[in-house]
């Protein structure tokens, strides 16, 4: 994982990046990876539009940050 | 227009390559999980984006069809991979593959051009 690389990252996801580098090299350096493994790995795309939703909701107000009346009420 | 996709793709091919350690078995298992993981922190953006209210209703609603083919294009890549993980055939694979690489590309694009311009609601 080079320091260059990450940058581009941050670049193009913005902050995310800061928590997808380190995932991408855990995928890439493990030694060996098994069907399971992966399949485990894969397991974000389950999430459903709402509930990606409602997991930053979650996290915006464990952090304090006031969401928009719109965004809070529905 | 596929300036997020390419340029998140070589990004993702700099660390593979260039990134000291890394294994190259499973290639095809890698790849596909770092599609996922990359497709989810772009999510965790927009998610956020549209949560504070700078997202409009046409865009919400773009992106959530297009995240929809994208999570239709990653399950027959999974069951593709499995496949392949078992039998040695590429073919289905490959095949999937491009099918998510194109999904994958296209939900990054609107991500890419909705989130240009930022600013209060």
């Amino acid at each position: 994982m080079t320091a260059n690389a990450i940058v581009q990252m941050i670049a193009v996801l913005g902050p995310v990046a800061l928590d997808l580098a380190p995932k991408l090299a855990a995928v890439w350096h493990k030694e060996s990876l098994t069907p399971e493994e992966v399949l485990a790995l894969c397991a974000p795309a389950r999430k459903s539009y709402d509930q990606g939703i409602v997991e930053v909701r979650t996290r915006l107000a464990a952090l304090g940050i006031q969401l928009p009346p719109s965004a809070a009420a529905s | 227009m596929k300036k997020t996709a390419l340029t998140l793709w070589a990004t993702i091919w700099i660390i593979v390559t260039f990134a000291s350690g890394c294994s190259t078995t499973n290639t095809a298992g890698r790849l596909l999980a770092t599609t996922v993981q990359s497709v989810d922190a772009g999510m965790q953006g927009w998610w956020t984006y549209e949560v504070l209210g700078y997202a409009t209703p046409d865009q919400v609603a773009l992106v959530r069809e297009s995240y929809g083919e994208y999570q239709a294009a990653e399950l027959l890549a999974e069951d593709a991979y499995v496949a392949y993980a078992k039998t040695g055939d590429e073919s289905a694979w490959q095949r999937a593959a491009d099918g998510l690489r194109g999904a994958q590309g296209h939900l990054l694009q609107l991500l890419e051009q909705f989130q240009k311009k930022k600013g209060p609601p």
